[in-house]
């Protein structure tokens, strides 16, 4: 069983671990996170990690991106933790989430003599904020 | 900012969604400049000479492939990143074999496409490194043609004129005996014999050049065996008596050291003696000072020629090519025939800058154990060992 740590980026059930390279959102089929809302652009935000600091720009969105009710620009704004983030009136979640990855072997092969069969199970479990403190 | 960044990227385009949404993040990092069809992209590639390409497989009229090959004519280092749809794995393949450089097939995250975009851009980078020495290399090889041509055609030059030479100059030596004869009338003994002697010393230079030539262009068959460097110094000093005498220069040789000893071919290592000698004498000129020293550094031997001249200008200290020379009169020979020599010996020549004193000092260094030998059991040269700075040449 391995667990680790990551910051994922949360729109309702949509969502993308961060990672070095950029999360981008918006509805184009080319986003990172592909929502199909009318109030976001085809490409309206994106965020990047870069060491332990997570950035957002805005792309040129037309209903805008709001972070703690502070529409921001296409220069990357650090994300303090907690803030509250909008794209148009869409609310995203920046988590800390807990991964474990599990891998079990079948005990009830068909054939015992077959070759092993691995099954992996991934869970999320998102770390509350009492947690973390 | 490197070139591939500077230079703007053309992007080729069909699906308006690709229009909408690559070139918004190809304007992070450099122009874009954008097309829909194969005609507008030929004339953005004429015009703005790009490094990078993206392009969709078919455009408004046809197929972009061919846009590829328009692009590498123009600009040899450029990279092509091809756009496809997972269900054109044949396009896919087309444009590899057409020199696409990357492939990225639809749906891909736009987040990973600008850093396969940078990726480009440096391998543009090193793709001109590439081109550009691989260009310099080939012009190296016709210029070594060149030579080659150049060195045959002087060895048979070298080769037919000497017999005809040495009859010319054992004739002019008879003829000043015949001036010498009391019988003939002393006008014309004066006025005839500095004429004679101008012939032979010319006929001996031409002379001197030819055995150079010939030294260089084939390998003499000396025996190799043990060596006394005071043997090869008393060779290389005998060959320039006259030379030392009519120059001026001043020229102190220190003893070498007791009981040294290498093995070696000692005609073809005062051969080489003697060329650097002879250089330093011209390059100290009258009232010069050339120093000659045996040393011994550790399994190494080393005949050191040092002069007070003007020294060689650093610019012209790696120039190796045979026939290149800034003296006047000069042959451009005797650093090659050092060179092949003390290869030969599996040593080398190093030439040293004697900043700040005035002058250079020129070491012909081989190893006490000998030459190497090659498969057939002779001699055989080889490069610089890496020791010491090995430099160019020095005039000669």
């Amino acid at each position: 069983m391995l667990v680790s740590r990551a910051i994922r980026v949360r729109i309702d059930a949509a969502w993308q671990v961060l990672s070095g390279t950029e999360v981008v959102i918006g509805r184009s089929p080319y986003s990172t996170i592909c929502v199909n809302h009318p109030k976001l652009s085809r490409i309206h935000a994106s965020f990047q990690r870069v060491g332990d600091r997570i950035f957002l720009r805005d792309l040129g969105s037309t209903n805008g991106t709001f972070v703690d009710g502070i529409r921001i620009g296409a220069d990357p704004v650090p994300i303090a933790p907690g803030a509250t983030i909008r794209l148009g009136d869409l609310q995203v979640f920046v988590e800390e989430v807990e991964i474990t990855n599990t891998a079990r072997r079948r005990t009830n092969r068909p054939d015992p003599s077959g070759p092993l069969d691995d099954t992996d199970t991934t869970q999320i479990q998102v770390i509350p904020d009492e947690a973390k403190r | 900012m490197s070139q591939g960044a500077r230079s703007p990227i053309v992007v080729a385009l069909r699906d308006p969604e690709s229009i909408y949404v690559i070139p918004r993040f190809l304007n992070r990092i450099a122009t874009v400049v954008s097309s829909t069809s194969c005609t507008e992209a030929r004339e953005l590639i004429d015009r703005h000479l790009p490094s990078v390409l993206v392009l969709e497989p078919d455009l408004q009229d046809g197929d972009a492939t061919c846009l590829i090959a328009t692009l590498r004519q123009r600009v040899p280092w450029a990279q092509v990143l091809c756009i496809c749809d997972v269900d054109q794995s044949a396009r896919t393949a087309e444009f590899i074999t057409a020199g696409a450089s990357d492939v990225l097939v639809r749906p891909f995250d736009i987040g990973t496409f600008l850093p396969r975009v940078e990726h480009l851009q440096r391998a543009v980078e090193v793709r001109r490194e590439q081109i550009m020495r691989t260009a310099e290399l080939e012009e190296r090889i016709r210029h070594l043609d060149r030579i080659i041509t150049l060195g045959t055609l002087v060895a048979t030059l070298a080769h037919e004129t000497a017999n005809p030479l040495t009859t010319i100059l054992g004739n002019a030596e008879e003829l000043e005996l015949i001036f010498e004869r009391p019988e003939l009338p002393p006008a014309v003994a004066s006025e005839a014999s500095p004429l004679v002697r101008e012939i032979i010393t010319a006929c001996r230079a031409i002379t001197t050049y030819i055995r150079q030539l010939r030294a260089y262009s084939r390998r003499d068959q000396h025996e190799v065996g043990e060596v006394l460097p005071q043997n090869v110094l008393d060779i290389a000093l005998s060959l320039l008596k006259v030379k030392i005498a009519e120059s001026g220069a001043e020229i102190s040789v220190d003893p070498p050291p007791a009981q040294l000893c290498f093995r070696g071919q000692p005609i073809e290592l005062a051969q080489a003696l003697s060329n650097a000698i002879s250089n330093a004498v011209d390059a100290a000129g009258p009232g010069g000072h050339v120093a000659v020293r045996v040393v011994q550094d550790g399994d190494e031997v080393a005949f050191e020629v040092e002069d007070d001249g003007a020294g060689v200008p650093k610019d012209l200290l790696q120039n190796r090519q045979p026939f290149f020379t800034t003296k006047p009169g000069g042959t451009g020979l005797g650093l090659g025939v050092m060179m092949q020599v003390m290869e030969r010996h599996g040593g080398r020549v190093e030439i040293h800058d004697n900043t700040p004193r005035p002058g250079t000092r020129v070491r012909l260094v081989a190893p006490l154990s000998g030459p190497p030998l090659s498969s057939d059991g002779s001699s055989e040269g080889s490069t610089s060992n890496g020791r010491g700075q090995e430099v160019g040449r020095r005039e000669l």
